[in-house]
């Protein structure tokens, strides 16, 4: 299983990625939307996307538009993560293609039970 | 009492033992101590001002440490720099979810040094929560904007 995981903070991608990679994840990292689109484009073989929304560049609510607008890419389950707790934002992140929606601060049994819900787990 | 000091309070709680699996403990006399690390994220909308967490190096780079997976001592600047932010990033954005009307967060801004009350110009402090974690105290603000004198 190969995950994607997108913030611009290096802190959060290293947290998200060692979570991740304790459930038998590889992990991708990518430091805003542009970046993981480029990412995508060399090689879209992802089981699962996680995406923070507030970065430059292109932020997680136009990468998921993005990704959503590409047929290859429509298919792979999307999780947002995030410190945007406000219902409207959720409900906008859904509309736009997020599959699964985390608030920051989680614990990784959190994370482990969001991608389970995706039906995204190694075991 | 001060304005959303409990909903504060229970935030920052919940990040430091959530991403950080670090404590809160009660703050002790915080009157001799410095910060030497400053995180802000501004708050715009309907309500404006701005989130303040102010920290020592050794509490910073505990932090640092615990996000990053490494000794303290292999930290670089931009690490240290990197996990205040997601750190004041993540205070924040829950924290706006209860403010009133619709706001929006920057993104997170770092500096070292100096009187965090000077650092967010045309603000007031309404909320001031004095922490501590790993026995080592540090401050949690949050600075209402203030008109601009003309």
């Amino acid at each position: 299983m190969r995950a994607l995981v997108i913030d611009d903070s290096a802190a959060m991608r290293n947290i998200i990625a060692r979570c991740l990679k304790a459930l038998g994840f590889d992990v991708v990292q990518a430091i805003h939307g542009k970046d993981a689109v480029e990412k995508l484009r060399s090689d879209a073989k992802f089981d699962v996307i996680l995406v923070d929304w507030n970065m430059p560049e292109m932020n997680g609510y136009e990468f998921i538009k993005a990704v959503r607008a590409v047929e290859d890419w429509r298919g792979i389950p999307l999780m947002m993560v995030t410190t945007e707790t406000e219902t409207t934002q959720v409900v906008r992140a859904l509309a736009a293609g997020a599959n699964e929606y985390l608030m920051k601060p989680f614990t990784p049994e959190m994370l482990g039970d969001k991608l389970a819900l995706l039906g995204v787990t190694t075991s | 009492m001060p304005f959303l000091s409990d909903e504060i309070r229970q935030m920052t709680e919940s990040v430091w033992t959530s991403a950080l699996g670090l404590a809160l403990e009660p703050a002790p006399d915080t009157a001799a101590r410095e910060d030497d690390w400053i995180g802000v994220v501004q708050i715009a909308g309907e309500w404006g001002g701005a989130l303040v967490v102010a920290c020592p190096n050794a509490l910073v780079a505990r932090i640092a440490s615990g996000m990053f997976g490494k000794l303290e001592a292999e930290l670089s600047q931009d690490e240290l720099r990197d996990a205040l932010g997601e750190t004041t990033n993540m205070v924040g954005g829950n924290l706006k979810a209860l403010l009133p009307g619709v706001c929006f967060l920057s993104l997170p801004a770092v500096a070292r040094g100096g009187d965090w009350k000077r650092k967010v110009p045309y603000s007031r402090p309404v909320t001031v929560l004095e922490c501590s974690s790993e026995g080592v105290p540090f401050t949690v603000a949050l600075l209402e904007k203030t008109p601009r004198p003309t």
